[in-house]
């Protein structure tokens, strides 16, 4: 591993998170979570619903801010979004750019970084090529299908140029077809750009198929990630495998332990 | 259903409707009651030979569109400034919330008073009623923004000001689009009630001095030639949106 790869790439240090409004201390959302992720890494967040995965996404994201503890990326604390840290979002309708073609909603991060129209258009061109859109240049969202909206979301994202892609449950609203063929396609397009990627699910073998490292989240409120694993199988991983179902078998056992309280006495 | 189909259709229940009041003005043989269908024609030809069916359709469509547009340039910033900024919700809700119940009818003679008998006053009315309905959809509509879109500007390196020109202008267009046309519609209802009081000139002039003169045919005239008028700028506002808006909009130009 050279240097810049074992830098953190984001880095959460005893985090506590209050749903606005509230008190410091009561009703916590999130508390003393610290989770250090390394440059270029696949970091997967697993967890029951409302264990506040997506609030972790948002406070990398720069769109929630702790209410105690820090969060930091690149040893910078977040003091908002910027271009750095890219967000690909669950909802397949809302994040997309409706009045724009697809080449246009790629190429708005270029625009917004100040790239001349030839630029963007270059740009746009590679990253939708990376995604498999080729021939869509010229199309509005509404004449795409879900799926092919979340690779409009995933190649505007990474057109951006961000040093970290975070993927709140990006293919959760697809039907299973699409979403295993995009599966695949997100570990390839991971290991092509080689950047930073922190995705959330609540689907474990969608979590096995893709992550290095899976940090399992506890219920909430006060959820933290008490365990991380790491998942030393090579890409493009073969979810039919024997090594894989073990996992993901060993993966569920701890998380149904979670969701029962049981952990919560150690 | 086929262009041609649905043309022939609306052609065809306009016929229907036409032949249906020509037999009942036949059988009421009452022409000041309701004149035959002919009758308004000859009326309407009348005045139009003498220019002042042409001259009152002019300035009638100039006060609608001068009042809707003016309406609309207060109306869109203001409501764009709304729909931002919770601040700015606070201080011109109440305003918005008092005169949005105060019909632009209630308001006529006052108009007149305050800015004369010309022009400005029926502008500035219609404007009035033009204000409010585009300002409370503007704002509405910049409220039915997912937050995903604007996060997602923001997460590509967009400023607070990039994300409202290039972000919440675009999106709120068809809540825009959809309050200039209900506000067009009232416009009609506006010019009306200002020519009939203070006016020399106008379709709703024609309406107003018509039963002077037992002019039924004249009013009847002018009131096809209102609807006609409405019916036309309704499909050129319908044309705006299949055209140059037609990218922002999509499913909002379906009827």
């Amino acid at each position: 591993m050279t240097a810049s790869a074992s830098r953190a790439a984001i880095a959460f240090d005893r985090v506590g998170m209050a749903y606005p409004g509230q008190a410091k201390g009561s009703a916590l959302i999130l508390a003393d979570l610290s989770l250090t992720i390394p440059e270029g890494e696949f970091f997967v967040l697993v967890g029951p619903s409302g264990s506040g995965k997506s609030t972790l996404l948002k406070l990398v994201a720069g769109t929630a801010f702790p209410t105690e503890g820090t969060v930091t990326a690149l040893s910078q604390p977040i003091k908002g979004p910027d271009r750095h840290r890219g967000m690909v979002f669950q909802s397949v309708d809302g994040p997309l750019f409706d009045w724009l073609t697809v080449q246009q909603n790629v190429g708005f991060g270029p625009k917004m970084a100040g790239a001349g129209k030839a630029e963007q258009a270059a740009i746009a061109a590679r990253f939708i090529d990376m995604v498999g859109l080729k021939g869509h240049e010229k199309k509005f969202p509404a004449e795409l299908s879900g799926g092919m909206k979340q690779r409009v979301q995933i190649a505007r994202t990474l057109a951006a140029d961000p040093k970290v892609v975070l993927l709140d449950e990006p293919f959760a609203a697809l039907d299973a077809l699409t979403r295993r063929v995009l599966q695949r396609e997100i570990a390839r397009i991971w290991q092509e750009t080689g950047r930073t990627f922190l995705y959330v699910t609540h689907d474990i073998r969608e979590a096995v198929l893709l992550g290095q490292r899976i940090g399992v989240m506890s219920r909430g409120p006060r959820a933290n990630i008490r365990h991380v694993y790491e998942i030393d199988l090579p890409y493009p991983r073969d979810d039919l495998d024997g090594r894989f179902a073990e996992i993901v078998r060993k993966l569920e056992g701890d998380i149904e332990r979670e969701a029962s309280g049981q952990w919560a006495e150690i | 259903m086929g262009r041609n189909l649905t043309a022939g259709l609306s052609l065809a229940s306009v016929a229907v409707f036409v032949l249906i009041w020509q037999a009942g003005a036949m059988w009421l043989n009452d022409p000041l009651f309701l004149p035959p269908p002919l009758d308004v024609v000859t009326g309407a030809v009348e005045l139009w030979r003498d220019g002042t069916l042409w001259s009152s359709l002019l300035i009638s469509l100039m006060r609608i569109m001068g009042g809707w547009l003016l309406g609309s340039a207060i109306a869109i910033p203001l409501g764009l400034w709304v729909g931002t900024s919770k601040a700015a919700r606070a201080m011109v809700d109440p305003f918005i919330h008092f005169f949005r119940f105060v019909p632009a009818i209630a308001l006529v003679t006052l108009f007149i008073v305050w800015f004369g008998v010309g022009e400005a006053s029926k502008i500035l009315l219609i404007a009035y009623a033009t204000m409010f309905i585009v300002m409370v959809n503007t704002a509405s509509g910049v409220g039915s923004i997912p937050q995903d879109k604007i996060d997602a500007a923001l997460c590509l390196g967009a400023n607070q000001r990039q994300a409202f020109t290039q972000i919440v202008v675009p999106a709120s267009i068809p809540a825009i689009y959809v309050g200039m046309r209900l506000a067009l519609a009232s416009s009609f209802l506006v010019i009306v009630a200002a020519e009939m009081l203070a006016a020399s000139s106008g379709l709703g002039y024609i309406i107003w001095t018509s039963r002077l003169y037992f002019r039924i045919d004249w009013m009847f005239a002018a009131i096809a030639l209102l609807g006609a008028l409405g019916f036309v700028t309704d499909r050129a506002w319908k044309a705006v949106g299949r055209g140059a808006l037609r990218r922002y909009l999509r499913d909002t130009t379906k009827y």
